[in-house]
């Protein structure tokens, strides 16, 4: 009764599995961490020799970096072997869904924060001109990209699950053009309106706030192509999709998010 | 024996309210002629003749409050403390309301105007009333609505016992694991101890810190370090204390208790919770390197870290950008934190465990996470731009078009829930101990768990009043004053349910009660200090300046931190299965109340005498040099009085007694019970009447 575990519900012995995966992430956010903070410093420097010292974040963070892809890939796979074993809730939702749903209310803190900026400044904005059919043409790409995860939603949860493999392939693509558009749209004001990233508060905060938007996407379609190669690979079923779900309420969220970019930043309608 | 005891506590709890009206007295006499004066006029002048010198005026007005506030305690026990003891559960919270809120609040405004007429009406904005009412109404829905609902059913309060060390008792962890166990570990036990280890050992480096800072302030002049390492220290002393030690130590007794209080088999995210771990450390490696890298001292800037000074003014310190990034990490590691909190305490409770009878910890840990996950989000971005302020050239709070005052604005949105993050979880562990150590069921146990949703709820809406200073539009400010005030209600009502828990109990007076009560008694000081500075003309008077010290420690140190303490013996037998030193933890109990009100008590003081915060040097003023090297002692005793609870720790996991299958709290006449006799489910809820 000493160093044994106990479920404390039904003195069942608790089998605790070990994993290495937190712990790499761990050492690869330190190092990652590291590299972006040193971004602007030079190491070595010394000021009696006048020697001027080494940038040393490109390696620092590439290693970081790498170790957190491997990391990554570790807990995916653990993920994908253990929740295999998982049954279906009997009831309601798995708990990865309401982990993304409390994940998405810090995402929209976030976002809300960064719009809490934008209104503060708006006071002290410029005139830029945006290309406002490109990006109307754009929203309606990123909103068609929701409905085709709906539509692979909707089909794996009736167990079809070509129609969910479909509907991911075309998400994807319709949000890499989306992003591909997004970035064609920075090059212009960048070139043509020189409008960047110091261009006041106004440009600060447009960058940050689409820039994070864009990062979100680009986030969206790595965790998209992941759960696309395991739709290939044939892990999901009409019971069991939990993933599926919940990176489609992230896809969603996303989608939600831009509307009110739109809304507001695009068209200035606040 | 129950009347008498009634009697004694109604007198002490008066004593204690007097002296702490007494606070505001003696804090405010040293601003000679000032409010402080004028008020101790107006209040011995009925008795007093004219001429009569401060000191014996100063003295009759402290007996006075004593006396009187005495008889007030008399009084209220005498009308309600049977009552009270019965189903009257409504008086004790309209009481703890009209006290927190009407005597205190209004009391402190009225006297802010008094006090400071010149910043009463500085400003030429009127203040309109739609403003004023709008935001209180918010105030009054939110942070009331719980406590009309208690006051409404309070007859149908259900009374909750928990037996928690009945189950507990039994070591849950191999202490001896070997390091892979460790490592690698994903159970919740595991995961809570090295939180609690970790975190123990920044507790002590940034406790170091503050000796130095201390040492330094003892003298006028040059005592053993200059400014810059001035800066450093009590920079880092506060960024290790908040973010490494208060937080994080909560989160371990978290990790520890909840999945165990819940019935559940572990977190609901086993290796999320693990790299909650693994990204904390890295976070607090990240912070310290900085602060030993630093060219000849660390980051600068306060734990607030406000730009300019910490933005593009310190764009070639280094230590600065890991400092910044550090911050951003601990932040992604609480919050993962908190997720896991969540889906836990909503998904895997176990059989009978419902919102109605789940342990009062759970509850205000499942409220801090709620603050957690809707805070927590701001400060990453106010450091992520403060980052590229300082590396891109882009203009948040610095370059040209930034504005500063947008930093405060995120920061505090984010720290001010913050300080709700560190006291909440204490709170919980105050509202699991008073019950177990005085033998009786919680007084009001929904009072105490919807208080906690109520401080939540107000605590998005006084950010701002860290910013009154900063020429913030007035009608904002009207707004956030009267948020701060208002939410000392459900802070009150915890307070007044507690003490009724206490009434009419068996005290069991050994460490953990004894901390609970320091507890309460700190905090009460420093939440009232917090009530008193929420007023717009004090808070002009005295921000900035060593009274917002005294305030902040005592709110962190005589609440957060002895609350962590209590949690430490209270649960020391349920994590190790042995019983710590009881005569060193006695030790450490009185060592650390008489340290801590010596050194922060005595802040007020210099604070009312305009001594600011944050500066190295002091003029070499009698009074100053005094009061400074007061607090000084006072910080060296309570450094010392820490030494106790080390020793008695690494000594206790070791060498402690066994606790074998006795109840480690049973009271001495039922001592060495066998635990199965007074084992009970830890759902059990009377259902009778409080």
């Amino acid at each position: 009764m000493s160093s044994h575990q106990h479920d404390h519900a039904h003195g069942e012995a608790v089998h605790h599995e070990l994993s290495a995966a937190p712990l790499l992430v761990g050492i690869g956010a330190l190092i990652t961490y590291f590299g972006v903070g040193s971004v602007n410093h030079y190491f070595f420097a010394d000021a009696a020799t006048g020697k001027q010292g080494v940038l040393l974040w490109p390696y620092i963070t590439t290693i970081g970096v790498a170790v957190l892809l491997y990391a990554f890939w570790v807990w995916t796979k653990e993920d994908a072997l253990s929740w295999a074993k998982r049954p279906a809730p009997a009831h309601g939702k798995d708990i990865g869904w309401h982990g993304m749903v409390y994940f998405l209310c810090t995402e929209v803190m976030l976002f809300g924060s960064l719009f809490f900026a934008y209104f503060y400044q708006m006071g002290t904005f410029q005139e830029v001109h945006f290309n406002i059919p490109l990006i109307a043409f754009n929203t309606a790409l990123l909103m068609a990209s929701g409905g085709t995860l709906h539509w692979g939603v909707h089909s794996i949860q009736k167990g079809n699950r070509n129609g969910l493999i479909w509907g991911l392939i075309l998400t994807i693509i319709l949000g890499a053009v989306f992003l591909g558009l997004q970035v064609y749209e920075y090059y212009i004001l960048v070139t043509h309106d020189n409008f960047t990233l110091q261009s006041g508060a106004y440009g600060s905060i447009f960058y940050m706030l689409t820039g994070t938007h864009g990062f979100h996407v680009f986030l969206g379609l790595v965790f998209l192509a992941i759960v696309l190669a395991r739709a290939l690979y044939g892990n999901y079923s009409a019971e069991k999709h939990v993933s599926v779900e919940a990176f489609a309420i992230y896809w969603h969220f996303v989608d939600v998010v831009w509307i009110f970019l739109f809304i507001v930043v695009y068209l200035r309608v606040v | 024996m129950a009347r008498d005891s009634r009697l004694t506590t109604g007198a002490l709890s008066g004593l204690l309210a007097g002296l702490v009206m007494s606070i505001y007295f003696l804090s405010t006499w040293t601003t000679d002629q000032g409010a402080g004066w004028q008020l101790l006029q107006a209040l011995t002048t009925f008795y007093m003749p004219e001429g009569t010198n401060e000191t014996t005026r100063v003295v009759a007005a402290l007996v006075t409050t004593a006396v009187l506030s005495s008889l007030a305690g008399l009084a209220y026990v005498r009308m309600f403390g049977d009552r009270v003891l019965g189903s009257k559960l409504r008086w004790t919270i309209l009481f703890g309301t009209m006290w927190s809120l009407g005597g205190l609040a209004l009391f402190s405004y009225l006297f802010g105007i008094l006090a400071f007429p010149q910043y009463a009406s500085g400003d030429d904005v009127p203040i309109g009333w739609t403003w004023t009412i709008g935001w209180t109404l918010f105030g009054v829905v939110i942070g009331l609505a719980p406590v009309f609902y208690n006051i409404l059913t309070a007859g149908r309060m259900t009374s909750t016992v928990r037996k928690v060390d009945d189950e507990l008792h039994v070591p849950a962890v191999n202490l001896h694991g070997g390091w892979r166990e460790w490592l690698f570990t994903t159970d919740h036990k595991k995961i809570g101890i090295l939180y609690l280890i970790t975190a123990t050992v920044f507790f002590i480096l940034a406790g170091i810190l503050a000796l130095l800072v201390r040492l330094e302030l003892a003298f006028p002049g040059r005592t053993i370090m200059g400014p810059a390492q001035f800066n450093a220290f009590f920079t880092m002393h506060g960024t290790a204390m908040i973010f490494l030690w208060i937080i994080p130590v909560f989160a371990g007794f978290g990790n520890y208790f909840i999945p165990i209080l819940l019935k559940a088999k572990d977190m609901a995210y086993p290796r999320l919770n693990a790299l909650s771990y693994w990204t904390y450390l890295p976070a607090a490696i990240l912070i310290w390197v900085g602060f030993f890298m630093g060219e000849d001292a660390g980051a600068g800037f306060g734990w607030t870290a406000y730009p300019p000074l910490s933005g593009v003014a310190s764009a070639e310190m280094v230590e600065v950008d890991f400092w910044i990034m550090g911050l951003h990490l601990v932040g992604i590691s609480s919050m993962m934190g908190a997720i896991n909190f969540i889906v836990t305490t909503f998904k895997e409770r176990g059989p009978g465990i419902t919102f109605n009878n789940m342990s009062l910890f759970v509850w205000s840990q499942l409220v801090t996470a709620f603050m957690i996950v809707f805070a927590t989000p701001f400060v990453g971005t106010a450091m992520l731009l403060n980052f590229f302020d300082r590396n891109f050239g882009t203009a948040f709070f610095g370059n040209a078009g930034g504005d500063p005052v947008l930093y405060q604005h995120l920061f505090w949105f984010y720290s001010h829930p913050a300080v709700y993050v560190m006291i909440l979880p204490a709170m919980g562990v105050i509202s699991e101990v008073i019950p177990r150590m005085v033998n009786r069921p919680i007084f009001g146990y929904k009072a105490i768990a919807y208080s906690s949703v109520g401080i939540g709820f107000l605590g998005y809406a006084v950010w701002a009043h860290h910013m009154f200073t900063t020429g913030i539009d007035p009608r904002v400010r009207i707004g956030f004053m009267l948020m701060t005030m208002i939410i000392g209600v459900p802070t009150g009502v915890k307070i007044f349910n507690w003490i009724a828990s206490i009434w009419g109990g068996r005290p069991n007076f050994k460490a953990p009660l004894l901390f609970s009560i320091g507890f309460v008694s700190m905090f009460v000081i420093g939440g009232i200090d917090g009530i008193f500075i929420a007023s717009i003309p004090v808070d002009y008077a005295l921000h900035d300046t060593y009274w917002v010290v005294a305030h902040i420690h005592y709110v962190l140190f005589g609440g957060a931190v002895l609350g962590a303490f209590a949690a430490f013996y209270f649960w020391f037998p349920a994590m190790t299965g042995k019983m710590y030193n009881e005569r060193l933890a006695q030790w450490h109990f009185w060592l650390t109340i008489i340290g801590l009100n010596l050194v922060f008590f005595t802040m007020h003081f210099l604070g009312t005498e305009g001594m600011p915060r944050r500066v190295h040097d002091y003029l070499p003023e009698a009074s100053i040099i005094n009061l400074n090297y007061i607090a000084t002692v006072g910080a060296f005793l309570l450094g010392l009085a820490q030494m106790f609870f080390f020793v008695n720790m690494v000594k206790s996991i070791w060498a402690g007694e066994p606790v074998g299958t006795t109840d480690p709290w049973a009271m001495p006449e039922d001592e060495k019970a066998p635990v199965t006799a007074t084992a009970k489910p830890l759902t059990h809820t009377g259902g009778g009447k409080d």
